[in-house]
């Protein structure tokens, strides 16, 4: 019996890699070897239209030592990613607990809370909300209805552009608001009833049942919305284009405008691998972190 | 039996994976009657994309053994698939290239694009009624490589009844930036509005033409001025402008479009821009304006005409002849011309813009008049960089830091030559 297994043709695992040989075709296509074929180009100056040109590390010492945009680049990235996935999980969780109660309108409320993270996304969005929040936009009609006379166009100064971004990256909380759902179902009733007995108030059960217990689904959507905070890039093509001043430079952007507007495809390789290089070092930051804070019931510790 | 299915699904999978593929159709026989297929990539709006397909299916028409496979997008767009299509060796056959010609000298330099000299000697495309002048900036090194399909020129639209309300003088040839200044100063003191609308690179470029200089040194490693004095003094007017309320605030200006724009809402006499911009921004205001030529001294220098885009064939085609042919038509014949209607600017052809007389609407009229001024009033233009695309954006984001007081104007003309050189020797 442990023999058959040990040879090729009476294998019972080639069936299964024949089955997912479609997929197996494509990841090897599409996601190795254009990610080996980067990695040579981050070491390289390729424009495109001519045989990529190996230069060793310059495109390593033009980013860290010569490239002033790059760390202007970098510091809007991380006050993005600092400010926004903190703020939108907050508001998750919050608007989560919320609805988790049984009023009549329940699941309109949920679709209507979910909608703007489908639709975020988008070109259109984005577009909107150039308008909201321009100088004759929504947002400062609002603020005149208030007796606010003094308007300044949100996001054409740089001093508030980027929070303009921020509010929208919070604004499509729905979707982390679907996991938190999910995770609150999962929390017995018995522990909140045992609470009430005891005479917890409610922000004793949150404090003491409800993040514990929401830990892991707390963790899980901080690695998310981490890894998709430093990937933003549409919202600060659209909406800004990346001004005023670079103030909403995004890192994606930088990479897409060195790549495709100069033609410097080797630069924009070096840049995204070490983003792909700081995405891991937080995501391993988060992970060496949990068990710190992330309980797990079915191990009952920490 | 399972295993005969499980067979023959994996067949139909692997099948299916390949039906997305499909294969140039271009035949490569030298037979001029065989049916040729030319692929034709362009950028544009709805009313050029509408335009341009009209032609390409009345040539077809007129040539049944040519058809078309048009490509175009964005103009952000074009240059992203070209770029990829040129590192696959599978360029369209005919290619819309930037009149800046930065595009134009990078594909030209790598020997993507075909010369057209050939074509033109051979007399299958017509220069007879076209100046070599027009041409030139096409040209990379000494060869033709795009082909100028409207010519354009920097022009100041105004509202001649904003002007005549204020009892200021039009711009007209030979009015000097003091003129401006004055003139803005008393329209935003009579009626209460902006005296003009934003400047930026493009005029920077123009005002360093003025003082006979360039932005690029002959030689593309250095900035073609050594006294950043004419720097500091663009900037500073730009800010004095500003502070003094004459300009929108580039908060206000940041991100909006054409129709948006302050003179749209008579809220500016001016707007500075393109002239083949004038048919949309007429039509967004809604009421008849005017075209003025910038301010001098030195107009005569800082004025130039470029192409506002051209035609170029690509070298990889298999069907040269029929493309040029086809590119002949495209800008010398009336047929043509008169379903597209001067949207990719004044026809350089003399013949062809006579012929066009009778179709234009006021605007176009407008603009053909005001390019027949400003060829009086111009000199060549600058040669065409890679590197000017970069250095352009680096001049708007220090103007942006000037105006929005990160930066006092000497520091920022001395950044900003520390930062083009850095851009101009990169290896």
């Amino acid at each position: 019996m442990a023999r058959r297994t040990k040879t090729l043709t009476g294998n019972d695992n080639l069936a299964g890699y024949v089955f997912i040989m479609p997929w197996l075709v494509g990841f090897l296509a599409f996601i190795i070897v254009p990610m080996i074929s980067s990695l040579y180009f981050s070491f390289s100056k390729y424009d495109l239209l001519s045989i990529p040109r190996f230069i060793g590390f310059s495109n390593y010492i033009r980013m860290f030592f010569q490239d002033g945009k790059y760390w202007v680049s970098l510091r809007v990235t991380f006050t993005y990613v600092l400010a926004g996935v903190p703020l939108r999980l907050a508001f998750a969780l919050f608007v989560a607990i919320l609805l988790n109660k049984r009023y009549k309108l329940i699941g309109f409320y949920r679709v209507v809370f979910y909608l703007p993270s489908l639709l975020g996304g988008s070109v259109a969005i984005a577009v909107m909300w150039r308008q909201l929040f321009g100088l004759d936009g929504a947002l400062n009609s609002f603020l005149q209805l208030l007796g606010i006379e003094e308007t300044i166009s949100w996001i054409g100064d740089p001093s508030t552009a980027l929070w303009s971004l921020i509010l929208l990256h919070t604004w499509q909380f729905g979707s982390s608001m679907l996991i938190f759902f999910a995770g609150l179902k999962g929390i017995p009733a018995t522990y909140y009833e045992a609470a009430i007995v005891d005479g917890a108030n409610a922000w004793q059960k949150f404090i003491r049942i409800t993040i514990p217990l929401l830990s892991p689904v707390i963790f899980f959507n901080l690695v998310m919305q981490t890894i998709n905070g430093f990937r933003a890039f549409t919202q600060a093509y659209i909406v800004t284009g990346g001004g005023p001043i670079n103030s909403t430079l995004f890192y994606a952007l930088y990479v897409y405008r060195r790549a495709f507007e100069y033609f410097e495809m080797g630069y924009g390789s070096a840049l995204a691998w070490i983003l792909l290089f700081i995405i891991g070092v937080f995501t391993a930051l988060i992970f060496k972190s949990s068990p710190g804070w992330v309980y797990y019931e079915s191990k009952d510790k920490f | 039996m399972k295993s005969k299915v499980m067979l023959l699904s994996i067949a139909l999978v692997t099948i299916s994976a390949f039906c997305g593929y499909s294969s140039g159709k271009q035949d490569t026989t030298a037979a001029e009657q065989q049916k040729i297929t030319l692929r034709f990539g362009w950028w544009g709006n709805q009313t050029r994309n509408e335009r341009t397909l009209k032609v390409l299916d009345n040539y077809t028409e007129a040539n049944p053994h040519v058809t078309f496979e048009p490509e175009y997008s964005n103009f952000s767009g074009h240059w992203e698939k070209l770029a990829a299509d040129a590192a696959a060796s599978s360029m369209p056959d005919l290619i819309q290239m930037d009149g800046r010609a930065r595009y134009l000298k990078r594909y030209a330099d790598k020997g993507l694009l075909e010369p057209l000299d050939k074509y033109i000697k051979d007399g299958i495309i017509d220069t007879s009624t076209t100046v070599e002048a027009a041409l030139a900036p096409g040209r990379v090194d000494g060869d033709l490589y795009g082909y100028n399909l409207g010519t354009n020129a920097l022009v100041v639209i105004y509202d001649p009844e904003i002007y005549g309300s204020a009892g200021v003088a039009e711009p007209a040839v030979g009015w000097t930036w003091q003129d401006l200044e004055h003139g803005s100063q008393k329209i935003h003191d009579a009626l209460g509005i902006y005296g003009s609308d934003t400047l930026g690179a493009n005029q920077f470029l123009y005002f360093i033409r003025t003082r006979g200089k360039h932005i690029l040194a002959d030689d593309g490693k250095t900035l073609g001025y050594d006294d950043d004095g004419i720097a500091i003094e663009y900037f500073s007017m730009l800010l004095r402008w500003n502070e003094a309320g004459l300009t929108p605030p580039l908060a206000e200006v940041t991100g909006k479009p054409l129709e948006d724009r302050a003179i749209i809402h008579k809220k500016a006499p001016s707007y500075w821009t393109w002239s083949n911009l004038i048919v949309a921004v007429t039509k967004a205001a809604g009421r008849p304006l005017a075209m003025g030529i910038l301010p001098g001294p030195g107009v005569e220098k800082g004025m130039f005409l470029k192409p506002s885009m051209s035609i170029a064939v690509s070298s990889g085609s298999k069907a040269k002849v029929e493309a040029a042919k086809f590119l002949d038509w495209f800008v010398n014949s009336f047929e043509c011309n008169k379903v597209l209607l001067a949207d990719r600017g004044v026809a350089v052809s003399s013949k062809l813009r006579e012929e066009m007389g009778p179709l234009l609407g006021l605007e176009q009229k407008q603009m053909f008049d005001f390019i027949d001024l400003v060829a009086k009033h111009s000199s060549p233009w600058d040669k065409p960089d890679p590197n000017t695309s970069e250095v352009e954006n680096l001049s708007t984001e220090f103007i942006e830091q000037v105006l929005f007081k990160k930066l006092a104007p000497e520091e920022a003309a001395k950044q900003f030559r520390t930062q083009a050189s850095e851009i101009l020797t990169r290896e």
